[in-house]
């Protein structure tokens, strides 16, 4: 259904006046799709272009080269009536709540901009949609005249989710949905969005650093690294069995909620030794001098799981 | 119990209401509006206060019939000031509203678009405010030729470029909250996005600005008045008064100091307005004020 193709989002940045011009890969050539129905998780740490990625998805930014299709069609090269059918099939949940909701509008407005610039349909066949939406979001009628900031930030999420869907959407980007939240809300949430996939049949593209919550509810994940995916496949078979050093890391820091099995293995911080090719050289515990001068390709090492490293 | 408060607005209200200076300052000025709507009625002498001379009762001090005294025609100066009132107050509405009017959309537009538009747009602005406003101004005035509405329309020129700076700061800083890239995504219009959501939400400091020009506008105007561009005689204009008061000065006083001082409490009150107002909007100076919550 959505398929990128080797997309990349350079960044440029001037040092200096003069100064010579320096590259920001945020994304680096990455391919991947998602099909209908699925749930791909995007893992990766601050700062490794997993937003960047989900802006170019949804056209609000420019990748520097690489393209994107959906349903057959080149999202970059759409026109006119094909943009605003594309807005409608994809659409986007963020992280903060409350600063996703324009704080000057009440909740029926924000609920109301989408379907009005999209469906031209009287205000009672909208208003109808609305109270059907709320009702799958499971909020009260009541909170249609409120603002943002009276609510509560699950309640907030629950609207932005209801306008996320008020068009219909096919794929829904999930940008840490859960993060800003409460751990007794994160779980309603998450809930709620399992829920609204199975009825609405929707492929969802879940960005998180929390692999806990991936785990739950994805069932194909894509590791990210600066700007580049290091391993990717089944959910369940890429968390059993991860080969890529990063991956590893990342689930060797997961906490454990037992407090007699309490380990303390964080993630060792950037040391830079030496900048390879890799992106991971510098953390890499493994590395080796392949890695400083060739940049590992995804490989499939199994069946359906990809990863990029020269140690396996 | 107390009431549950809902939206912004009521909260600024209720610390306004327990700010002493600025229901002072806001006293101030809703006076000064009373009396410029007002001003047939309130005057004790209207036809004097329209310019009427009487030649007979040239320089009365103040007395009780006249108690701001009587000028170098005779006329009552309490009434000139009253029907003076009109005229500052429309200039400072007038060119402040304009300012905002045309300033406003440019730098929201030029913030938002960034890129080309905003480099012409705000080189443009620049251009502008690389001369001193006034002297800009009186520039201006100079070729348009003197009297009030061509002072006024030069002051509003001249005025502007500040807001587009404003707002264009505005929106530069809400363009990427995510409630922006969320209306994006669901492909709202930049225009649409441009005035029903950065719009609203840049207006706090845009109206603060607002009110502390009214008497930086109310002090040009008078400015202007005085140099001879701006209102012409027999207009009850507060600058005028004082301009060809002051060689009287000496002798009669209160001809040119009472015009003065209604210039001075003006300008103040709208000061002093402006100042609460971006405190009380500001969270982060409420608690200089002395104010809670």
């Amino acid at each position: 259904m959505l398929e990128v193709k080797n997309l990349s989002k350079y960044y440029f940045k001037r040092i200096g006046f003069l100064g010579k011009k320096e590259t920001i890969k945020a994304v680096d050539n990455v391919s991947f799709e998602i099909e209908k129905g699925e749930s791909v998780g995007l893992v990766g740490e601050t700062g490794c272009g997993k937003s960047t990625l989900a802006r170019c998805i949804l056209r609000i930014e420019k990748p520097t080269a690489g393209e994107i299709i959906f349903d057959r069609k080149n999202v970059f090269k759409m026109k006119g009536k094909e943009i605003l059918e594309y807005c409608r099939s994809v659409q986007i949940v963020f992280q903060n709540p409350y600063t996703s909701l324009d704080p000057r509008l009440t909740i029926k407005e924000s609920l109301l901009e989408p379907l009005t610039i999209h469906f031209k349909e009287e205000k009672r066949n909208l208003m109808n949609r609305i109270y059907e939406l709320l009702k799958i979001v499971g909020l009260e009628d009541s909170v249609l005249n409120r603002y943002p900031h009276e609510l509560s930030g699950g309640q907030n999420q629950r609207v932005a989710i209801a306008r996320a869907i008020s068009l219909n959407p096919k794929l829904l980007v999930l940008d840490e949905p859960t993060s800003s939240l409460d751990v007794s809300v994160q779980a309603m949430i998450l809930n709620l969005l399992k829920e609204i996939q199975e009825k609405l049949n929707l492929s969802y593209l879940f960005i998180s650093h929390d692999l806990s919550v991936i785990k739950y509810i994805t069932n194909k994940v894509i590791v990210m690294y600066s700007g580049k995916f290091v391993e990717k496949g089944y959910t369940e078979r890429v968390l059993d069995k991860p080969y890529h050093p990063y991956t590893k890391m990342l689930l060797e820091a997961l906490p454990i909620p037992e407090p007699k099995n309490r380990r303390s293995r964080p993630i060792n911080s950037l040391h830079i030794n030496g900048l390879g090719e890799c992106v991971f050289y510098s953390r890499c515990p493994y590395k080796s001098e392949v890695c400083e001068k060739r940049t590992p390709n995804l490989v499939e090492v199994e069946e359906e799981h990809f990863v990029a490293c020269h140690s396996i | 119990m107390k009431k549950i408060i809902s939206g912004e607005n009521e909260i600024t209200l209720r610390l306004l209401a327990k700010d002493k200076l600025a229901l002072f300052s806001l006293a101030i000025i809703v006076l000064f509006i009373l009396m410029a709507i007002f001003a047939p009625y309130i005057a004790p002498y209207p036809e004097e206060g329209e310019g009427k001379p009487v030649p007979e009762q040239r320089f009365i001090p103040p007395s009780i019939e006249h108690p701001f005294g009587t000028d170098y025609l005779g006329r009552d100066i309490l009434s000139r000031i009253i029907f003076g009132a009109r005229i500052s107050l429309s200039v400072g509405i007038f060119v402040v509203i304009c300012a905002i009017f045309i300033g406003t959309p440019l730098g929201l537009i030029a913030g938002y678009y960034g890129g080309k538009v905003d480099e012409i747009l705000m080189r443009a602005t620049d251009v502008f405010l690389s001369f001193p406003s006034l002297l800009f101004a009186i520039a201006l005035v100079a070729s348009l030729g003197p009297g009030l509405f061509n002072a006024m329309l030069s002051l509003a020129i001249t005025w502007w470029p500040w807001y587009t700076r404003l707002a264009r700061a505005q929106a530069v800083s809400i363009k990427e909250q995510p409630f922006i890239l969320a209306s994006k995504a669901m492909g709202v219009s930049g225009i649409r996005i441009v005035f029903k959501h950065i719009l609203p939400n840049s207006l706090t400091p845009i109206i603060v600005q607002g009110t502390m020009d009214m008497s930086s506008a109310i002090l040009a105007e008078a400015g202007l008045s005085f140099i001879g561009l701006g209102a012409q005689a027999p207009s009850p204009e507060w600058g005028l008064m004082v301009s060809t008061g002051r060689i009287y000065l000496l002798n009669y006083w209160w001809f040119p100091v009472f015009p003065g001082l209604a210039i001075f409490l003006i300008a103040l009150a709208f000061n002093l307005f402006g100042d609460c107002l971006r405190d009380i909007l500001d969270p982060k100076t409420r608690k200089f004020r002395g104010i809670t919550f």
